[in-house]
Parts: structure tokens; C-alpha cells; sequence
């Protein structure tokens, strides 16, 4: 091979490498939440604690509660998550009266599409599988917490006891075997749903015109959509 | 426990992640980017600072070298810490500062050993005790060529070195856009904080500079010069001023826009009523005195005191900018709807004393460092 011929394929070499990236497989996972469903009961926190080891005071998944009320004033928001809703919630002390609309919303990590979390782990310990989760590598991480501040939606957290970064990987260890995510399995009132894109129960929500994710302006492109919930959740 | 609710929502997994460490960190980088600069500036342009030269370079060195030590102790994996260049993330900010930070790092050293060459070659020679001889042939590297082609040959290396580092120096500063691409925090999320960041540290270098330069030249017996200090007071100044006015502008921007941020941004602020009155009143304060001390350095009048003052209130101001920039931001919650408050431990690897060890240890490394490298004639000293 001649000296031209040889950088030359080096060169197209590095290209590729560089910027060929895997073909994201077409099977990518999706969560629907909706949120008329939700009654606030625990059970996802506590199943996902048990399936996932999850540290007391940490969360993978949480259900925050919203009631917005108004005495003919502006509506006033009221949110709370007391221990992340694992134990349910307490009865409201406001005049039902006014109370405009009040539920709960369950939430967990995005699987955003275009994560920051991956994109400021110094070490890529923490990245993108084909079927769209975000998952970490906790053998590689370095426990520099830049992934937490990254994510506008609160859903990494710092395991104290490991001194690694950790949260939802939608039970990938489940789901890469077929079944779904624990929070999913034990909802009662089959709030939370979870499949491929392409599945029909999916697609039939997913054409649904009140169907929204959250934080839309920080262009995550988040994999969990959100059904009936109003403009208060964010 | 560091961190508490204070008011409002916030999202059970929200602490104050990174700490008073975190603090430190941006503060030896802001100290190094002004002192690399002062550097450059007596390199390229103001021939009067000549004087200074040699204390600065070793005197940035310590800094340097301290400035992983926050890192280092945050981590919660220190012993991965080195998977930054095995696996770097070239789109992650934090993996291109370890290399911003190794390319200062050896460009200091490189220039440190050039401008010392002559020094460590003689030293090399005539050093009576036995292991710092040996030290300096080591030092050496086996060059003992000081003629006057070679010292030539050596000074246009340092010009280039110096563009080097300077660029490194300023590009270190860049830590800011660790900071600034935190697209999740309104705090952070700004444009002005890069710019602010830089003259912020510009003026903490001048300032440092100027302290050491007060303490150098009283622990070798040297003559202070006016108008270095009046130089060096002047620049700091002026990065003073730009950094005190941006943040201003900052914070007028967003007050007046009062986006959905801004309330919680108003209320957490009250949690940091002392750093922003430090770097309120203490900015004015300082800029007043700077001035004052370059009107008397032009008359040719040295007030220590005041040099001593305004170096070291700009001191305390840039680390209150500091505090504000990494504790401030996260005491916002991301739900935006409530925020925490924050005490540091006092023990333990993120705690105060722990703090306060890594802000004394350039001081500690000094002066080894000045002792091998002295950066004024030995024999001054040994007349003390």
C-alpha cells in the first residue's frame, strides 16, 4: 500500500469511528402516565424500592400530589411529596370549595432522548441503549455528581452508601426479559403503562390530543408522556 | 445533615450536592487564570513587571497543584478519578477540563524549568549541601549549555510557553461553562456567567500577586517598586470593576424579567444574605482602595496597609462570588417551586476543616517550592 493510499484509508478510518453511530433500534420503549388513574397509594415507591434496593430517602420513582385552588383570586398551586408518596397522602386541609382541580402524578426518570446526564458524565459511565434507556454504569462511575445537576427532573440521586450516582432504569433487567417495569406491574388502577412505541395500546394513547411531556423547553426529549395533567406540572 | 428544606416543593432527591469543596475549586482556578495572566502581561507587554516574573510562575504552581485537590476529595469514587483520560466524554465539559488542566500543568512546569535553567545549572555546580545538588543535576536534565545563544533560545521558548499556558490559563477558566451549560438550573443558565467568572478570577490573581509580591519582598529584603504594584493594582482594578458589573447586570436582567425562576431565586437569596453583602459591599470597598493605591504608587508612595487590604478583600469577595455561583444555584430546587438551605460539616472529607486544609495547601507548598526555586538573588536572603 502506498504512503497516499494508507492515510488515506486512516483517515476515512477515523471518520467513520468518529461519526458512524449505531442505528438506534425502531423497538425503543415508551412510559405513559395517566394521571386520572393515579390514586396517590404508595405502591410503585415501594415496589420499586424492593425490586431496585433502593436506598430510605432515595428515589427512583415518586408521586407528588397537586391541588390547585382559588378564592376568586388567580389559581394557587399547592404541591407536596411527603417521603415521595411512598405511604400515601393525608387528607387536604383546604375549603373543598375551592379547590379547582387536584391529582397525583407519578414521576421517574425520563429516559429523555437527548439526555444531559449522558452528555456531562466525564467518564461515560452513564449512557443510551438501543431501546432507549439510560442506564449507568455503577462499576464505572466516578461520583462526581455533575449527571444530578444536570437533570431537570431530579430523577438521579447520590447513593450514600455506594458513592455512585443511581436511578430508574425502567427495571431494565425486567423488561430486557419481557416483563415491565415493577411500578407498573403493581399499579392498581393501571395508571402507569409501559411498551415499545410501536405497540398498540401505545400508539392508541400516544394519538391522544392532551398528551404532553414535561419541561418541553429544555428540548430532553423525554420518553415518558404524561396524560391529564394540567399546566401546573412541570 | 447539610441540607434542609426551608420553603416551597422540592424534589425528594434535591441535597446540595456538591459543597464547600466545590467552591474552592473554582476559586484556585480563578487565582491561577489571574496569575497566569499578570504573567503574560509582563512577558508581552508591560516590561516593568519583569521583576515579578519569576514569583509569579513558581508561586502559580502551588495552585495548580492544589486545585485537584477539591476534586479529588468530592468524588465519591476518587480512586476512577483517572478514568477522565482512560474514557474520557469529549462532549462533557468536566473530561476537557482534565485535559485543559494537564496541558497547564506541564506548560507551567516547561516554563518554570526554562526561565530556572540558568539558576539550576549553577546551582547544580556550587550547591555545597550534597542532596540539593543532586536534586538540581537532576533538575537539569543533563543540560548544562548556558551560553548566551542557548539563554537566547530559551527566552523565545518561554514566549511561546507562555501563549501556551495563557491560553490554557483562560480555557481553565472555562470550569464557568461547567457551570454555565447546566441548562436545568436558572442560575447557572446564563451568558454572563462565563464572562463574569474570568474577570472575577483576573482580579483574585492580581490581588494574590500583589499579596505575594508584599510578602516576597519583605522576607528577601527587596526594595518594593511603585509602579509594579501600581501596574498590577491598576489591571486588577479594572477586572474588578467588570466582574462587580456584570454580576449587577445579571442580576438586574433578572429581576426585571422576572421569569418563573425568579421568585424562588428572590426567596433562596435570603440564605445568602452574608456572601452577597460581602460581595456587595466588599467589590465597592475593594475598588475604592485599589484606586487610592495606584494614586499614591503614582506620587511614589508604597501604603502597604491599604495594598494589603484591598488584595485581600478582593480575596474574600471573589470566594463570596464563588459560594453565591455554586451553593447559591443549588439551593433552588428544579420543580423552581422551593429551595434548601445549606451548612457545611465541619468534619469529614466535605467538611469545613477539610476545606480549610485545601486553601491553605498552596501556602503550605510555597515555600518548598520558593526555597528550591528561589525567585530573588539567594545571596539578598542569606544577608536578612
Amino acid at each position: 500500500m502506498k504512503r497516499r493510499e494508507f492515510i488515506k484509508t486512516i483517515m476515512i478510518g477515523s471518520l467513520a469511528f468518529f461519526l458512524i453511530k449505531p442505528a438506534k433500534s425502531k423497538d425503543i420503549f415508551v412510559y405513559v402516565v395517566d394521571s386520572k388513574k393515579c390514586i396517590g397509594c404508595g405502591s410503585c415507591v415501594k415496589a420499586c424500592r424492593a425490586e431496585n434496593h433502593v436506598p430510605e430517602r432515595k428515589y427512583r420513582t415518586w408521586v407528588e400530589r397537586y391541588v390547585v385552588t382559588s378564592n376568586g383570586e388567580l389559581e394557587n398551586i399547592f404541591v407536596e411529596s411527603p417521603n415521595g408518596g411512598e405511604f400515601g397522602f393525608g387528607d387536604l386541609d383546604v375549603d373543598e370549595n375551592e379547590i379547582l382541580r387536584a391529582y397525583f402524578v407519578p414521576k421517574l426518570c425520563m429516559h429523555c432522548d437527548k439526555p444531559p446526564c449522558v452528555k456531562v458524565c466525564p467518564v461515560n459511565a452513564t449512557w443510551i441503549t438501543e431501546e432507549g434507556v439510560v442506564l449507568i454504569d455503577k462499576s464505572h462511575c466516578i461520583g462526581c455528581k455533575y449527571c444530578i445537576q444536570a437533570c431537570p427532573y431530579g430523577a438521579r440521586y447520590f447513593n450514600h452508601h455506594e458513592k455512585v450516582v443511581d436511578k430508574c432504569t425502567w427495571c431494565y433487567h425486567r423488561i430486557m426479559r419481557g416483563m415491565r417495569p415493577a411500578c407498573v406491574t403493581v399499579c392498581p388502577t393501571g395508571a402507569r403503562m409501559f411498551g415499545k412505541l410501536q405497540d398498540e395500546h401505545i400508539q392508541k394513547t400516544l394519538r391522544e390530543r392532551n398528551i404532553r411531556i414535561l419541561k418541553p423547553e429544555l428540548n430532553t426529549r423525554p420518553k415518558v408522556f404524561y396524560e391529564n395533567v394540567g399546566w401546573e406540572v412541570w | 445533615m447539610t441540607t434542609t428544606v426551608v420553603e416551597g416543593f422540592v424534589y425528594p432527591n434535591h441535597e446540595v450536592f456538591w459543597g464547600v469543596l466545590i467552591v474552592i475549586y473554582p476559586y484556585f482556578v480563578s487565582i491561577i487564570t489571574g496569575m497566569v495572566t499578570v504573567y503574560a502581561i509582563a512577558e508581552f507587554w508591560r516590561k516593568e513587571l519583569k521583576d515579578i516574573e519569576k514569583l509569579v510562575v513558581i508561586s502559580s504552581l502551588p495552585f495548580v497543584l492544589s486545585a485537584l485537590l477539591p476534586l479529588l476529595l468530592d468524588l465519591g469514587q476518587p480512586q476512577r478519578a483517572f478514568e477522565i483520560y482512560l474514557t474520557p466524554n469529549f462532549s462533557s465539559v468536566m473530561a476537557v477540563f482534565g485535559i485543559v488542566y494537564l496541558t497547564e500543568l506541564f506548560t507551567l512546569l516547561g516554563e518554570m524549568w526554562f526561565l530556572f535553567r540558568v539558576d539550576i545549572v549553577r546551582m547544580a555546580q556550587t550547591e555545597s549541601n550534597k542532596l540539593l545538588r543532586l536534586l538540581y543535576r537532576i533538575l537539569t536534565l543533563g543540560v548544562y549549555d548556558i551560553s548566551e545563544k542557548a539563554i537566547k533560545l530559551d527566552k523565545k521558548i518561554i514566549k511561546i510557553l507562555t501563549g501556551i499556558e495563557l491560553i490554557a490559563a483562560w480555557c481553565l477558566s472555562y470550569v464557568s461553562f461547567l457551570f454555565g451549560v447546566v441548562k436545568s438550573n436558572p442560575w447557572w443558565n446564563t451568558t454572563i456567567l462565563p464572562v463574569s467568572f474570568v474577570f472575577g478570577g483576573l482580579a483574585a490573581g492580581g490581588a494574590m500577586v500583589l499579596l505575594l509580591y508584599l510578602a516576597f519582598t519583605r522576607a528577601y529584603g527587596i526594595e518594593r517598586k511603585p509602579n509594579i504594584i501600581s501596574t498590577v493594582a491598576n489591571y486588577a482594578f479594572y477586572f474588578m470593576l467588570a466582574a462587580f458589573a456584570l454580576e449587577t447586570i445579571n442580576t438586574i436582567l433578572y429581576a426585571y424579567k422576572e421569569d418563573i425562576a425568579w421568585a424562588v431565586i428572590k426567596l433562596a437569596s435570603t440564605e445568602l444574605a452574608v456572601p452577597l453583602a460581602i460581595q456587595v459591599i466588599g467589590s465597592l470597598e475593594a475598588l475604592l482602595f485599589l484606586k487610592y493605591v495606584c494614586y499614591r504608587c503614582n506620587l511614589g508612595k508604597i501604603d502597604t496597609p491599604f495594598i494589603a487590604i484591598a488584595s485581600v478583600t478582593i480575596l474574600v469577595v471573589v470566594f463570596a462570588m464563588r459560594w453565591n455561583m455554586v451553593i447559591g444555584a443549588q439551593l433552588i430546587d428544579y420543580s423552581l417551586r422551593g429551595f434548601v438551605s445549606y451548612t457545611p460539616p465541619l468534619w469529614g472529607r466535605e467538611g469545613l476543616i477539610a476545606a480549610l486544609g485545601v486553601l491553605v495547601a498552596p501556602f503550605i507548598m510555597l515555600p518548598v517550592v520558593a526555597y528550591i526555586f528561589p525567585p530573588y538573588e539567594r545571596k539578598l536572603r542569606a544577608g536578612l
